[in-house]
């Protein structure tokens, strides 16, 4: 009897964290859907932006020789703002970015998201993105890529 | 006749990428093994340091009551000079990390590794880590972590 409810609470458990862990993924796709897709690549929203991606945000790309590039997303923000003035900002049609999640792996406060990014219906990029969750919810801090 | 040509194709396609994708997995493996664990947590050893982790890594940690924190390898590399100079390191045998690797998603020239963090035979965090490739060489351009009594998804 004591072995079939410690059997019980377990499952309990296990379906509850399950759950939980369901619903955090959730809210990891809406910030990255929100604050990097819609925010940053097809809107120029500053406030959108600032929802989910850390002001010590850096995209790192890897640059000539053995250097890596680091882009913040105090300059990102900036351009955005400027292609926004421009009118190349929001973007429509088959310019539109848009994500597939691949994976999300999360422990505790830390994640890492695996996405496909495309532009328009063309696969475009791989993206590795690294989250927080803050006080005030899940922030992007890193992303790294690869160009298809 | 040309189908069994072209499934032959696809066979051999196939395997060739399974074992480029595991001599991959092999060398990050390596890389994290010698540069991060033995050069940086256990030894203290820059040289190891150097092959793979990137000099313009950083790695990142959070806690609600200190917030975001960001720490070069520099300032990692000045403090074991410090650590040896002490006598902290290298570390004791009881007292050395060893890691286990619980995922590598590789994609071209970069990938991401999940990994089980101990000292001295306790897990003690989780870590994930970014890579890039450099010419053949795979090194470590960001981590950040999780301390593992926070852990609610102990997966």
């Amino acid at each position: 009897m004591k072995k079939l409810k410690l059997l019980i609470v377990l499952l309990t458990v296990s379906q509850l964290s399950c759950q939980n862990i369901d619903k955090e993924k959730e809210v990891i796709k809406n910030v990255i859907q929100t604050a990097y897709v819609e925010g940053l690549q097809n809107e120029g929203n500053i406030q959108k932006i600032d929802s989910g991606i850390h002001p010590d945000f850096n995209l790192l790309g890897m640059g000539k020789g053995n250097s890596i590039w680091k882009y913040s997303i105090k300059d990102w923000k900036a351009k955005a703002i400027q292609k926004k003035d421009n009118g190349e900002l929001p973007l429509s049609g088959n310019k539109k970015v848009t994500v597939d999640f691949k994976s999300i792996d999360i422990t505790g406060t830390a994640a890492m998201a695996k996405i496909e990014f495309y532009i328009g219906s063309k696969l475009t990029y791989i993206d590795y993105i690294s989250l927080y969750k803050f006080n005030n919810g899940w922030k992007m801090v890193n992303k790294i890529f690869y160009k298809l | 006749m040309k189908k069994l040509v072209a499934f032959i194709l696809l066979l051999v396609t196939f395997s060739v990428t399974a074992q480029t994708i595991r001599q991959e997995k092999r060398a990050i493996k390596k890389a994290i093994q010698i540069a991060y664990v033995e050069g940086l947590i256990n030894e203290g050893n820059n040289t190891k340091i150097n092959l793979g982790i990137h000099p313009d890594c950083k790695i990142m940690a959070y806690d609600s009551a200190y917030g975001l924190r960001t720490y070069t390898i520099k300032e990692w590399e000045n403090n074991n000079y410090i650590r040896k100079r002490t006598g902290t390191l290298p570390k004791k045998e009881q007292e050395k990390v060893t890691i286990k690797f619980k995922h590598i998603d590789i994609t071209g020239i970069a990938a991401t590794v999940k990994i089980k963090y101990y000292e001295g035979g306790e897990l003690t965090y989780i870590g994930y880590i970014l890579m890039y490739k450099f010419d053949n060489d795979w090194k470590m351009v960001s981590k950040i972590f999780n301390k593992y009594l926070m852990i609610e998804n102990k997966n």
